[in-house]
């Protein structure tokens, strides 16, 4: 799936699986937050994204925190 | 015709504030016209004047669009234009969003005539189409001379209050409406002729264009339980140091494949050339664009079965469509080879 901070571009053009990435310049990252807290940012992206790989769907979809 | 007012939106980089550095910019208003709005005023000769320029950074803008329009529209209500005119934003996809979002907002809201510019394949065309005028425009900004005089013809008419004449000539995308209009000959006749002329090799329009975009078919989900093969893939432009492959910053003709680094990324062994965003978070810990260090942690904790030995790589950053889709298909046909079931593409 995807990871982007432009979900509504993602969707428009039908990708089925989204997630929301943070920012442009740092989907899977956020240079306010500690070296730690980066790590376990990733960490919940990506464990959505195999919730998402998971999960039958029909339309482009987002996936949001739990 | 009379004077009409005009109010004037650009981004952060044609309003001379500054660049990617400047992108995260919060709305601001100046008096009057700014960078391109000159050559516009100049255009109308005393006729028509921007009042006012409302400008914001792309990134603001396009990562809260809801909430940056609701700052915007009392700004550009509060000067009382007769027509909206945003951009010209060419190939560039966030302001592109950005012009197309606002446009959207005006004509809605304020029910004010809104006139913008972009590429066809503009991200921003959706967010604008059927309600503002879109001049259509090449992917270089060296092409503003050729644009802007179409944008201020227009801008005149909407604003006066004349009908503007189809799309082909005043040089806007179609709108998707269509309009009665009397031929002399038949249907049947006409589509003969088409026919013939596509048999024969020869050129010819089609009165109803088909939409770009592919249906895409969801992959199966993946069965609880079993095995990740998980890949990564990426539009970013980060590539091992030296780029030994020449990847281009925009206009990319190449997708890559490189072996991942181990657990994770490291500033300066990988970095970005990406020509559209500001790279400087990415390269201080690429890991914020492929998340290679939580992916092999999962891997390690057995949530992942494995992640593939390669990542792969392509700039994404006015990539013509027909061309991003050809390397999708070339990539998603090598994952297969490599018995990948999952993968994760990550965009900026």
């Amino acid at each position: 799936m995807i990871i982007t901070a432009l979900p509504d571009v993602a969707r428009n053009i039908g990708t089925p699986r989204i997630v929301q990435g943070v920012a442009i310049t740092n989907p899977t990252g956020d240079p306010k937050k500690s070296a730690e807290g980066e790590v376990q940012l990733r960490r919940d992206l990506v464990l959505r994204c195999i919730r998402a790989a998971h999960t039958p769907i029909e339309n482009p979809t987002l996936f949001q925190n739990e | 015709m009379e004077n009409f007012r005009v109010v004037h939106y650009l981004n952060q980089f044609f309003a001379g504030i500054g660049g990617e550095d400047q992108a995260d910019m919060s709305p601001a208003i100046r008096e009057g016209c700014v960078g391109p709005g000159l050559s516009l005023d100049r255009l109308w000769q005393g006729q028509g004047k921007i009042v006012a320029t409302v400008i914001c950074g792309d990134n603001y803008f396009s990562t809260n669009p809801e909430a940056t329009v609701q700052e915007l529209l009392p700004l550009i209500e509060a000067h009382h234009p007769d027509v909206v005119i945003a951009g010209p934003a060419f190939a560039s996809g966030r302001y592109g969003l950005s012009c197309g979002y606002l446009c959207r907002a005006v004509v809605s809201k304020l029910r004010i005539p809104c006139v913008t510019s972009m590429e066809p394949e503009n991200p921003g065309v959706q967010e604008a189409k059927g309600l503002a005028y879109i001049i259509s425009a090449s992917d270089r900004v060296a092409r503003m001379g050729r644009v802007l005089p179409k944008v201020a013809r227009l801008a005149a008419k909407l604003a006066c209050g004349q009908s503007p004449g189809a799309a082909q000539e005043e040089g806007y995308l179609p709108r998707g409406y269509r309009l009665n209009t009397l031929r002399t000959e038949s249907g049947a006749v006409r589509a003969v002729n088409m026919l013939l002329a596509k048999m024969n090799k020869h050129s010819f329009m089609t009165e109803i264009p088909l939409p770009q975009y592919d249906q895409v078919t969801a992959a199966a989900p993946l069965e609880t339980g079993g095995k990740i093969r998980l890949a990564l893939v990426t539009e970013s432009g980060l590539v091992p140091e030296g780029n030994p492959d020449h990847l281009e910053s925009s206009r990319a003709t190449k997708w890559l494949k490189y072996p991942i680094p181990g657990e994770k990324y490291v500033a300066n062994k990988h970095y970005s050339l990406h020509g559209g965003y500001d790279v400087r978070f990415v390269n201080a810990d690429p890991n914020r664009v492929v998340p290679l260090d939580a992916v092999a942690t999962l891997v390690r904790e057995g949530v992942i079965g494995e992640v593939c030995q390669h990542y792969y790589v392509t700039t994404g950053m006015a990539a013509p469509i027909a061309r991003a889709t050809k390397f999708g298909s070339e990539i998603a046909h090598d994952l297969l080879q490599e018995g990948v079931n999952m993968v994760i593409v990550t965009s900026t």
